[in-house]
């Protein structure tokens, strides 16, 4: 039972995820608390474990495009916020140049004779990196993921650049940029 | 499906009806579990609605002002050991949607988890 209700609260901090805190407590609430009322109300009729997680599990997953669909509307409330600021965020673009990155990187990946080069190899994984950060900053009003993407976006980049004089230097600057950017964003959204 | 003025979707007319059928039983404001309970009833079905649909639904009545909500007093919850309730109850508008003149929309087709 446990893990069903874990995995549902891990759904739904996954598509809030980059919302403004009070679209994203009042959506996690009210699904905990239909959740908390569902378990005890199935629980007080005698009905087994398991049929009260198919119960959960189907909810949850039946509603998946309709989540999505509401991401997708609520995302677009929290932009108009954002815009405001002067700091578009532009999700659209950041998905498409992570959508790119993955595909690249994945295409990249299966050409042996590139992956046998050193410097091709860190230059991919330093566009993962790349990719990490710009998702990052995606979510950066998301407070575990939006730090840790971009923390882990810009020490890639960093590592993986190490051979060239310059690249060490502009990751730091573009991490250290891309966090000043991500608080400002998160500031913008929270005093909604 | 997008609404048009002074439409309603047949989901959400199924919706209230069922809180219609909760305040005859003295129940004037409802949860979303409640509210997915009664439906469920009132279809005859095996399954509660999808939370992603409910959900979508009920925030998409109270912004064409059908429903009104408020989250319950968090002490109140906390002292019955659970999460806070947000609850719903039917404006006027969403008492006439029931009984009348906004027209029903037909779906083209079937909500998706709606089941």
């Amino acid at each position: 039972m446990e893990m069903i209700r874990r995995l549902n609260a891990f759904w739904i901090r996954l598509y809030t995820a980059g919302l403004t805190d009070a679209q994203k407590t009042s959506r996690r609430d009210e699904v905990s608390s239909d959740v908390h009322e569902q378990i005890a109300f199935f629980r007080g009729i005698g009905q087994s474990e398991a049929v009260i997680n198919r119960g959960v599990a189907s909810r949850t997953v039946r509603g998946i495009l309709a989540d999505v669909l509401w991401r997708l509307d609520a995302g677009r409330e929290g932009e108009v916020v954002v815009r405001h600021g002067g700091n578009p965020p532009l999700p659209w673009f950041t998905m498409l140049f992570v959508g790119a990155v993955i595909v690249g990187g994945g295409v990249s990946s299966v050409q042996v004779e590139w992956m046998g080069d050193t410097r091709v190899s860190l230059a991919i994984l330093s566009a993962f990196g790349a990719g990490l950060l710009w998702l990052g900053l995606y979510l950066v009003s998301h407070r575990f993921l939006g730090p840790i993407l971009i923390a882990a976006g810009t020490v890639i980049v960093a590592w993986c650049l190490w051979w060239t004089l310059l690249a060490p230097v502009v990751a730091v600057c573009v991490g250290v940029s891309g966090l000043r950017r991500a608080q400002r964003i998160e500031a913008l959204l929270e005093s909604r | 499906m997008r609404r048009k003025p002074g439409t309603i979707l047949p989901i959400e007319q199924e919706l209230l009806g069922a809180a219609i059928n909760l305040s005859s039983r003295g129940a004037t404001e409802f949860h979303g579990f409640l509210i997915a309970h009664e439906m469920r009833d009132r279809r005859g079905a095996r399954d509660l609605i999808a939370y992603g649909n409910l959900y979508r639904i009920l925030e998409r009545m109270e912004k064409a002002g059908l429903l009104e909500s408020r989250w319950e007093d968090p002490s109140h919850a906390a002292e019955e050991k659970r999460p806070r309730r947000r609850l719903y109850h039917l404006t006027s508008l969403g008492h006439t949607a029931v009984t009348g003149p906004l027209a029903v929309m037909t779906p083209k087709r079937g909500l998706a988890g709606a089941g």
